[in-house]
């Protein structure tokens, strides 16, 4: 912990801004997305108070507060500012919060290209399946069928995102969760397909 | 984003849509897939006697250019033994089919696809299948 850039008094658990002088402090780049939004690095997130939290540091950082302050304060309120939306974005997404923590722990993503081509014959012939089925409903433009594959595919989201949080708090091996996050992503991808394919259908 | 001629080409009319029989001892299954892109890519093949690769099919779900990368390689493998086939590399499909930089690991995916069939037939037929990653 840190002192003040402006009155030197001694920072606080929360690093944005002095308690004292209310002075902003310089971004730490090193802050993790749950250091900035100061949330404990758990999952899942409990989405409204991370929100909450984005909400009263916006209060006081965001750039518009700032538009009389001298440069170097303007510059550290946009790049605080920046760096809370990014957080919020990615907290309140379940996958992308799940991705983040195993990149946390593991030192990369599950979910990048860099990874290279998927092999797991498990997951691939699940979709591939998944994907047939879509396709077929789709010919027949089968309100019905779809309805059911969006129903059982958010109810495998929710499933997911249990496991996640099990194996998350059992610290589970990264050849582990990065299957899940896989299927995961595989599982979003499906339901835009869906979206695509009904908008489709609304324009004839 | 702009696909080339021959992109669109593969995309609106891919060769050798389809499967065989994935228990079939003359056949190779490779799958393999791009969960950042949701892309999902299956490529077989038929290998004869001579170990000539005589028939190819794929079924992909992706975009245009993991369709067309493909349906591209299940074109160029069809006569070809296999160590011919493993020589096929992902910068010879980029280039056919003009793929910009953002869609070079939809070439990637295929040449992948075509070595894991490759090792698949092998690993049945007795060989030793070869690592594809």
């Amino acid at each position: 912990m840190g002192h003040c850039r402006h009155c030197q008094a001694e920072l606080g658990e929360q690093p944005a801004w002095c308690a004292a002088c209310g002075a902003v402090q310089p971004l730490d780049p090193g802050l993790s997305h749950f250091a900035i939004l100061g949330v404990p690095a758990t999952y899942p997130q409990d989405a409204a108070m991370v929100r909450e939290r984005a909400l009263v540091l916006q209060r006081v950082l965001h750039p518009d507060r700032f538009s009389q302050a001298g440069p170097a304060e303007q510059r550290l309120s946009l790049e605080w500012s920046t760096r809370i939306n990014e957080a919020l974005a990615i907290l309140t997404d379940p996958l992308r919060c799940a991705d983040y923590l195993f990149q946390q722990r593991f030192g990369h993503s599950a979910l990048a290209e860099e990874q290279g081509s998927l092999h797991n014959p498990e997951i691939l012939l699940r979709e591939m399946e998944r994907r047939e089925a879509l396709e077929d409903a789709a010919l027949l433009q089968d309100h019905h069928a779809l309805e059911s594959m969006r129903t059982a595919a958010e109810q495998e989201e929710e499933q997911l995102q249990n496991r996640l949080s099990a194996m998350f708090h059992q610290g589970a091996k990264a050849s582990e969760i990065a299957p899940l996050l896989q299927e995961w992503q595989y599982l979003r991808k499906f339901l835009a397909e869906m979206e695509r394919r009904e908008e489709e259908w609304d324009l004839r | 984003m702009a696909y080339s001629e021959k992109v669109i080409d593969h995309y609106e009319n891919p060769r050798n849509v389809g499967g065989f029989d994935k228990n079939d001892t003359s056949v190779g299954t490779g799958m393999v897939g791009a969960p950042a892109c949701g892309d999902v890519m299956r490529l077989q093949i038929k290998v004869n006697e001579q170990g000539i690769i005589e028939d190819a099919k794929f079924k992909t779900y992706g975009c245009g250019s993991a369709i067309a990368s493909s349906s591209l390689v299940t074109e160029w493998v069809k006569g070809k033994t296999l160590d011919e086939a493993m020589t096929i590399k992902n910068s010879q499909i980029a280039e056919e089919l003009e793929l910009p930089p953002v869609k070079i690991h939809c070439s990637v995916l295929a040449e992948d696809a075509i070595k894991a069939a490759i090792a698949d037939y092998r690993s049945k037929n007795g060989g030793v299948a070869s690592e594809t990653h």
